[in-house]
């Protein structure tokens, strides 16, 4: 544990300072193109939380196991902190690049609809909580991630203004190596510290379910 | 540069919000734990 | 199947007994479309007006849908009933309430946003035809999981839009251009997208639900 936490901690230093004053400048952008490598990262992770939200939440249904239930839980609260990372940076560069802060584009309509979606499940665990509202949470994950084949589709035949990809193309990547490897640390360094983030919670709630089950079998 | 710099602050934001909430949660189990264990007559 | 039919039978009886569902999503469409037309009655609003209605209607009018009051699912679910059926003849009943208060929206439309409603009916059936039913499928599944938690009604809409959000693009597209006057041919992307939403969150819902009512 104490391993994982140093080395997605170490990570995200060199990232952030390869990301800020190592890496090239772009030639259109400008320094706001830094921006990017906060913001596909983010996605990343984000798309992994929600991975992570689906298959635990598929699992708790099949299984009834409450560890999957915990995990669905911890990933779905760090899927929400990630889509929000997402749709903030997102803006933030767009506002100096493409000249505005939102458009109604698929790719960020959908993910702003993945907000919602996953804000919901924090709100169904906070007002529901036992066994009824795990599994009724479970459900939204599993719904929520049903729209993820939308995004992509929506993405194809509607006209958009987000970039079409430039990284996770067929023909692989466009970008230059030396914009490359420092998104490639980043990448690593959320996706190493979302594992470091994720553990910690579970283990919280773990804990928590532990102690709740001796106070209240004691009394 | 500007933008730059809000995109890095609100991330630190976030993220620390976040470690906020496990702090604070990890205070609960403290209390909790302590309320759990039996204790020794003096 | 004649299952199915069955509880549709009873479902109606319910509805029409109590008319609880078409009277609320109709006074809450009426309610729209008034407020709608008086803020900015133009007929290039006409699909984002109806869209806006119907997702609203739909969400309030289905908060109640499974309430012990109105419907006894716990004795229903002692029946040899497969659950799954439940789940179907429930997303029928209110796809078919959803119809009602569509058909009655119409010359609200008509008169407060524009006539070409009426000049492109038969094709505009089809978007709301469908559009209509997704609104129903996701409504009936999230009404059930309201229910068995005991959340507050008022959750309904929080829950149900944002999942509805890529069918209702999809339905206002659609709606746009037959309103435009396109042919089927140019909106049938759109449609593409919302008869695939449909069968999409219909397996799903049929799955789900038994789920969520299981205990």
């Amino acid at each position: 544990m104490r391993l994982l936490l140093t080395l997605s901690l170490a990570l995200m230093l060199t990232g952030l300072t390869w990301a800020l004053a190592l890496a090239p400048t772009e030639a259109i952008q400008g320094p706001p193109q830094r921006i990017m490598y906060l913001h596909v990262p983010a996605v990343i992770t984000a798309y992994a939380a929600l991975a992570v939200v689906c298959v635990a939440s598929l699992l708790f249904l099949w299984r009834r196991d409450p560890r999957w239930d915990r995990l669905a839980l911890a990933a779905a609260e760090l899927a929400v902190l990630f889509i929000t990372m997402t749709l903030v940076t997102g803006a933030l560069w767009g506002r100096p690049v493409w000249g505005t802060w939102w458009t109604w584009d698929a790719r960020l309509t959908t993910t702003l609809i993945l907000w919602f979606i996953y804000v919901g499940y924090l709100v169904v665990r906070a007002w529901a909580p036992g066994e009824r509202g795990a599994r009724a949470a479970a459900v939204i994950g599993v719904i929520g991630i049903l729209d993820v084949p939308l995004i992509h589709w929506s993405v194809i035949l509607l006209r958009t203004l987000h970039p079409q990809p430039t990284v996770f193309r067929p023909e692989g990547p466009a970008l230059p190596v030396s914009m490359l490897i420092p998104l490639a640390i980043n990448a690593a360094a959320f996706l190493t510290l979302f594992l470091t983030l994720l553990t910690l919670r579970v283990r919280q709630e773990r804990t928590l379910a532990r102690l709740v089950e001796i106070l209240e079998g004691g009394a | 540069m500007a933008f730059v710099i809000s995109a890095y602050l609100i991330a630190i934001v976030l993220f620390g919000g976040y470690a906020l909430t496990l702090a604070a949660r990890r205070r609960l189990i403290a209390e909790l734990s302590d309320a759990a264990r039996p204790s020794p007559d003096p | 199947m004649s299952h199915v039919l069955l509880l549709v039978a009873k479902d109606l009886r319910l509805e029409w007994r109590s008319r609880e569902i078409v009277m609320s999503m109709g006074l809450v469409a009426l309610l729209l479309v008034v407020v709608l037309a008086a803020a900015r009655a133009e007929a290039s609003l006409t699909p984002a007006a109806m869209w806006v209605t119907y997702a609203f209607g739909a969400a309030v009018g289905f908060a109640r849908m499974f309430a012990t009051e109105r419907d006894p699912l716990t004795a229903l679910l002692l029946a040899p009933v497969d659950r799954s059926l439940i789940y179907v003849a429930k997303v029928v009943t209110n796809w078919l309430a959803v119809v009602v208060v569509q058909v009655a929206s119409l010359p609200l439309f008509g008169a407060l946003f524009t006539e070409t409603v009426w000049a492109h009916l038969p094709a505009l059936a089809l978007p709301l035809l469908l559009g209509g039913l997704s609104l129903a499928v996701v409504g009936t599944l999230f009404s059930a999981l309201i229910v068995q938690t005991r959340l507050r009604d008022a959750l309904l809409p929080l829950l149900m839009l944002p999942v509805m959000l890529p069918a209702l693009i999809a339905a206002m597209g659609a709606t746009t251009g037959i309103l435009e006057g396109q042919p089927l041919a140019a909106v049938a992307v759109h449609l593409r997208l919302l008869a695939a939403f449909d069968m999409l969150f219909a397996t799903a819902g049929v799955l789900l639900f038994e789920v969520l009512i299981s205990e």
